[in-house]
């Protein structure tokens, strides 16, 4: 996946956080989303569901873990990678 | 500074962690720190006779306690099939932790190969869903008020003895629609701690010959579930013909606030008469304790009252976004999810007509006050 493709991904997350966890504050893509405390646990079943009806990708179990989650480089690295 | 949340299996020494979480989590529960109720029911559900381990699961941050889930094994029978499922039970977890606590419902399913729970719909029915578990149905709810003048949240104090005197005219009609029954049934109560004979086995078993799913209700499961050492005592109603021959029974508890649950109430199917006398008799008992209201929580089937047997008596069927009682928020709705490691049994699992399942069968109603 190209850089601004993985950008374009970053961003949609940035976005789902601002309308449904920050209120109207922007995230940076290294911010700590889970060991801050930021995400809910219903924001996290939620934000996991987003990605699945967004990007079309079926997060397994194992790939449900702090490291792909902890950022948004992150959950988009994630996202990327499961695109292929 | 950063943090690093170990989720691991819960140990002994985990105990006074655990018991100072639960009010923090729960602040607004009167019981939750109460720490001997907790060990006490720790230690039935270590009693439970289904032969499979109890799990429990912490969250620990760098020593401190933040989240705790437990799974509870019960036995079904589901198609003819013996299948044991677990429940996901005394779930928390600290504000802050959110991912975690999602990851501690990961590692209840990824750790037991069946789920069954019956949960008030919600967060954690949510949390849960992530994990793949289907909605059977949501529970039948059935209220009928008795003395409203007792409802302790009644929306104006002016109104308390007005309704008092309706109760004594509500009281006048079930003296005649609840009279005992003329026929061959008669119910009694009788003692939990001795009553669980192998005649409540057979009942089960002819039960579970017509009705293809339903939590396996036998002697030692009833023994275990209502006899002594249970977190809540309840009543035990029992409806046998002359010759003493079980053909059914009812559990019914009044809480402290003077709330009436019947929490399991099962009838040999497709005799509605033994329904209806075990409601009868029920309706009776939470008049004498001074219940104020009778809640009825269940899935309808060849076991359970009709319908119509509940509107006679004077039940209410509260809807998704009114109560029955002034004032009150609508009945929590609760939900059966089912998720069956063996196929062919989360097929039979799936249709809500092939259940009998009563708010007592689930985990949800072992912590009720």
């Amino acid at each position: 996946m190209a850089i601004e493709e993985l950008e374009d991904v970053a961003g949609t997350i940035r976005g789902w956080l601002r309308e449904h966890v920050t209120g109207d504050r922007e995230v940076a893509n290294d911010e700590e989303l889970i060991s801050s405390g930021l995400l809910t646990s219903l924001q996290t079943v939620e934000l996991v569901l987003f990605l699945d009806q967004r990007f079309g990708i079926d997060i397994t179990d194992d790939e449900f873990v702090e490291e792909n989650f902890n950022t948004v480089d992150a959950v988009a690295r994630l996202v990327a990678s499961k695109r292929g | 500074m950063p943090r690093t949340v170990v989720l691991r299996p819960y140990e002994d020494r985990d105990l006074p962690g655990t018991l100072e979480l639960r009010p923090r989590v729960y602040p607004g529960w009167k019981d939750a720190g109460d720490a001997a109720w907790h060990i006490a029911v720790y230690e039935w559900l270590g009693r439970n006779p289904v032969e499979a381990p109890m799990h429990r699961w912490v969250l620990d941050d760098g020593g401190a306690i933040v989240g705790h889930l437990a799974a509870v094994p019960l036995a079904y029978r589901i198609g003819g099939a013996r299948v044991i499922a677990y429940t996901p039970t005394d779930y928390m977890a600290l504000p802050g932790y959110g991912f975690h606590a999602v990851a501690l419902m990961r590692t209840f399913f990824q750790a037991t190969e069946s789920y069954v729970a019956c949960n008030v719909a919600g967060e954690v029915s949510k949390i849960e869903g992530l994990f793949g578990p289907r909605r059977v149905a949501g529970l039948h709810q059935a209220v009928k008020v008795l003395d409203l003048g007792r409802y302790p949240r009644l929306p104006s104090p002016l109104l308390r003895p007005l309704a008092s005197v309706a109760s004594l005219g509500v009281r006048a009609m079930d003296a005649i629609r609840i009279r005992p029954p003329s026929g061959a049934i008669e119910v009694r109560e009788e003692d939990t701690a001795t009553a669980f004979d192998p005649a409540f086995d057979r009942f089960f078993e002819s039960a579970a010959a017509t009705i293809p799913c339903m939590p396996e209700k036998t002697a030692a499961f009833l023994r275990w579930r209502y006899g002594p050492g249970t977190p809540r005592p309840v009543r035990l109603l029992t409806a046998r013909d002359a010759g003493g021959s079980l053909h059914g029974y009812a559990m019914i508890r009044t809480t402290a606030s003077a709330d009436g649950f019947i929490l399991d109430l099962m009838g040999e199917p497709g005799r509605r008469d033994v329904g209806r006398a075990l409601l009868a008799e029920a309706i009776r008992r939470f008049w004498r304790d001074r219940a104020f209201v009778v809640r009825y929580r269940f899935l309808p089937s060849t076991a359970s009252p009709s319908t119509a047997d509940l509107a006679r008596f004077g039940f209410r069927f509260p809807g998704a976004t009114r109560g029955v009682l002034p004032g009150a928020r609508p009945e929590r709705q609760l939900e059966l999810s089912i998720k069956l490691a063996d196929p062919a049994s989360q097929a039979a699992a799936a249709a809500p007509e092939h259940w009998s399942y009563n708010l007592g069968d689930g985990e949800a109603s072992f912590w009720v006050p």
